[in-house]
């Protein structure tokens, strides 16, 4: 043989036999994980009967009951296209798998003997907790604790709280979208358009608040039939990530005002007993505090709204600048009204901090939140017994596109 | 004008910036925020990036003082005029050693990271293995394409660190920042203590000195090397307690690869930046690796100048296998890591300004 003929079948055998992947998986053997659902089980007979398999197992304090969602790409065809033979076509373009346990990387492993696609959750998009789970104390943090550990988990997926339980969350059949995930994903997003729904909240954001022991709220879905709906909030204590309570959503409107957080919806007025709906565009929000009495102290939100007139049931001339600016104080009383709607459930029911007061104090007096920070919303709750004024103006800026739809 | 610029074996100061550059950033970009972040607690680490940075434009000046002091020596043999050849010969041997752990080290954090996010049933010895034949195969040519390489790879790594910052500009919230200035000056040199480990690698220029055109040229280049990590580091602690906190920073293993996992490039048109940054990150390792496992032969070859180049890296290789594999957890690596930082502040920093000293003292020069 010659040299160069041997060269050549060294590097053919060794390009042949070398190479190789141990993390091959091919695309069809994944499982797509697009949403998680966590709830606590109904019975305790998977309970009962795992501790007659394995009495001595270590077992947690509590078990929870997880919902996978997985894509199915089959089901993803479009039937006018997919006429040609899928079978696989018919069915739904996801599947849920429910299975309990003491552990989240348990249920995540034990779907392996069910499912012929192995769970990969980088394209994760919402992790929805059920009201229970989050209301059961020390157990927020746990059930997020895989899901910020896990490396192969980005910060970036939404969490949102259901009322009731999370299961029914992802099975509603949307008619707009595929997937329910993809749908609550995009459900979440439309801050622009309301403002009774808390702008998302990313596994990472909640990481950032569990850890900075600040009191925080999460977007509240429920299910209905063959839609969700994301409005109102669910409150947790900083101390212990444990949920509060929810907030309606005129509460979550206030209390949207008053973070800051409204890029648009809507507000209702009455002029004269008939309807004026403003239509909002802009919110700025600013916060001055008195901080000098430390057992009453004093803060005060100034509000700034813009927007436009969307509908008028009283025939007005919003070209005359007195009317207008009648209107732009009944509109200011409004958001009012509704902030301290907010603050009212806040800070006297729940004396929970989730107006970033806090934050607001230890970015604007570090040192003096450092005397304060045991006693803000908890222990002898600081919070609870300042005073909060609101103030709000509003600046309408056109009445539309014409004056009046008739003469009254 | 000369037609074939890079026909010769020389490099210039350009090129030893890019080396300075590219060897400092190693291991130390993915893990210092954290360090930083637990001793500082807030925002104002960024003092500390700038006391630390300047302490190493500092010590790398003078190191490149030395290194110029003697254009046409290597470090063994200027070493040998300074304080006698069988001293010399100790110290040399040391610095040999350094490097050889150096490159252990960054090959078993690449095999470790490398594990960790993206090939997940891989031995992390396979990993290490295949990495490491690599640079065997890079250090096996000749010395000046090494450094060469240098200069091809740091813009893209330059380019796609700045993509990654540009993108998470839409994730900073200023509550994260704030309140500034806040943490005592005592703090502040804690942390400055800890981003220091984070910028060794510069003494680089003590042995390439030798190759650049001008050698006169070596302390600036050094100084002008270690501008880019320091801008570098700037930026990604600003941005990783902007996007994060600086409570979370402290909890997170890696707290850059988790920024550039966070980025998303509007328009979903790639959706995970962390692979494009994981790229940059390798080559970067890899550049620091080959530049290492050079002088490591470099060095102990100055001693024993029978040994062929080829014979070393044959009798280096599987000892810095060997060593890589060595650490069975994180929290040993990163000892390690600390324990071989502190091992080169001794011996190619302190002993290098002593001699320099000793140089100056008893008018020793080069021959040029």
């Amino acid at each position: 043989m010659s040299k160069s003929s041997a060269r050549l079948l060294v590097s053919v055998l060794s390009v042949s036999l070398l190479s190789g992947c141990w993390d091959q998986v091919q695309i069809e053997e994944r499982g797509f994980v697009v949403g998680v659902g966590i709830d606590l089980p109904s019975s305790k007979e998977m309970e009962r009967q795992a501790e007659k398999e394995a009495p001595d197992k270590p077992k947690g304090k509590r078990r929870y009951l997880v919902t996978h969602q997985f894509v199915v790409p089959g089901g993803l065809v479009s039937n006018s296209q997919g006429g040609g033979g899928s079978q696989s076509s018919t069915g739904d373009p996801f599947q849920n798998l429910t299975s309990e346990g003491d552990s989240l990387f348990e249920i995540s492993r034990e779907l392996a003997v069910r499912t012929s696609r192995s769970p990969f959750y980088q394209h994760l998009k919402v992790v929805i907790v059920s009201e229970e789970v989050a209301k059961s104390p020390n157990t927020f943090a746990d059930v997020l604790d895989y899901f910020l550990r896990d490396p192969d988990l980005r910060r970036t997926s939404k969490v949102m709280i259901s009322k009731g339980k999370a299961k029914p969350v992802l099975e509603v059949k949307p008619k707009t979208e595929k997937l329910p995930s993809l749908y609550i994903n995009s459900v979440a997003e439309n801050t622009d358009r309301t403002a009774r729904m808390i702008p998302e909240v990313r596994l990472g954001e909640v990481h950032e608040d569990m850890i900075n022991e600040f009191s925080f709220v999460l977007p509240r879905i429920v299910a209905a039939n063959n839609e969700v709906k994301v409005a109102g909030a669910a409150v947790f204590q900083g101390q212990g990530n444990k949920m509060i309570g929810f907030l309606g959503e005129e509460e979550t409107e206030g209390l949207n005002f008053l973070l800051g957080n409204v890029q648009g919806g809507l507000l209702k007025t009455k002029v004269k007993d008939n309807l004026v709906i403003f239509n909002i565009q802009g919110t700025k929000r600013t916060i001055k505090a008195d901080v000098r009495d430390k057992k009453r102290m004093r803060f005060q939100f100034f509000i700034e709204c813009e927007g436009v007139i969307a509908e008028s049931f009283e025939r007005l001339d919003f070209m005359e600048s007195r009317i207008m600016d009648n209107l732009q104080k009944t509109i200011a009383a409004e958001i009012e009204r509704l902030s301290h709607d907010a603050i009212r459930k806040v800070q006297k029911k729940m004396k929970t901090d989730v107006l970033e007061l806090g934050t607001y104090v230890k970015q604007t007096h570090p040192d003096l939140w450092k005397q304060l920070k045991e006693d803000w919303d908890h222990g002898r709750n600081l919070f609870a017994s300042s005073e909060i004024e609101v103030k709000a103006v509003v600046y309408i800026r056109n009445g539309g596109s014409v004056n009046r739809t008739e003469i009254r | 004008m000369n037609t074939l610029p890079y026909a010769d074996q020389k490099i210039g100061q350009k090129e030893m910036v890019f080396i300075v550059a590219n060897v400092v950033i190693g291991v130390g970009i993915l893990t210092f925020p954290r360090t930083l972040a637990a001793k500082t607690g807030s925002i104002d680490g960024w003092i500390s990036i700038l006391i630390s940075g300047l302490v190493a434009s500092v010590i790398g000046w003078l190191l490149g003082k030395l290194a110029s002091r003697f254009p046409a020596n290597s470090f063994f043999e200027y070493a040998s005029l300074i304080v006698s050849r069988p001293v010399a010969q100790v110290i040399t041997f040391l610095v040999g050693i350094y490097f050889l752990l150096f490159v252990s080290f960054e090959a078993r954090a690449l095999g470790n990271i490398a594990k960790q996010y993206l090939f997940t049933t891989t031995p992390v010895e396979v990993i290490t293995l295949a990495f490491l034949l690599i640079v065997q195969y890079a250090v096996a040519g000749t010395r000046i394409a090494l450094l060469r390489l240098n200069m091809l790879f740091f813009p893209i790594v330059l380019l796609i660190s700045a993509v990654v910052q540009l993108y998470s500009i839409q994730m900073l919230e200023l509550d994260n920042v704030r309140p500034l200035f806040t943490t005592g000056l005592g703090a502040l040199l804690q942390g400055s203590k800890e981003v220091n480990l984070s910028f060794s690698g510069y003494e680089v220029v003590l042995f390439y000195t030798l190759l650049m055109t001008r050698a006169e040229d070596a302390p600036k280049a050094v100084v002008k090397g270690l501008l880019i990590p320091i801008f570098l580091y700037l930026t990604i602690y600003i941005f990783v307690i902007g996007v994060f906190s600086a409570e979370v920073v402290k909890n997170l293993t890696y707290p850059t690869i988790e920024l550039a996992k966070d980025v998303e490039v509007p328009g979903g048109f790639i959706e995970r930046v962390e692979s494009l940054f994981f790229t940059i990150w390798i080559m970067t390792i890899f550049n620091s690796c080959t530049v290492f496992f050079d002088l490591a032969i470099f060095n102990l070859g100055s001693i024993f100048p029978n040994v062929r180049k080829f014979t070393w890296l044959l009798i280096i290789s599987p000892l810095v296998y060997m060593i890589s594999l060595w650490p069975q957890n994180l929290v040993q690596f990163f000892s390690l890591g600390d324990q071989l930082v502190y091992f080169g502040i001794f011996i190619t920093y302190l002993v290098p300004i002593l001699l320099l000293l000793i140089a100056k003292w008893r008018g020793v020069r080069g021959d040029e």
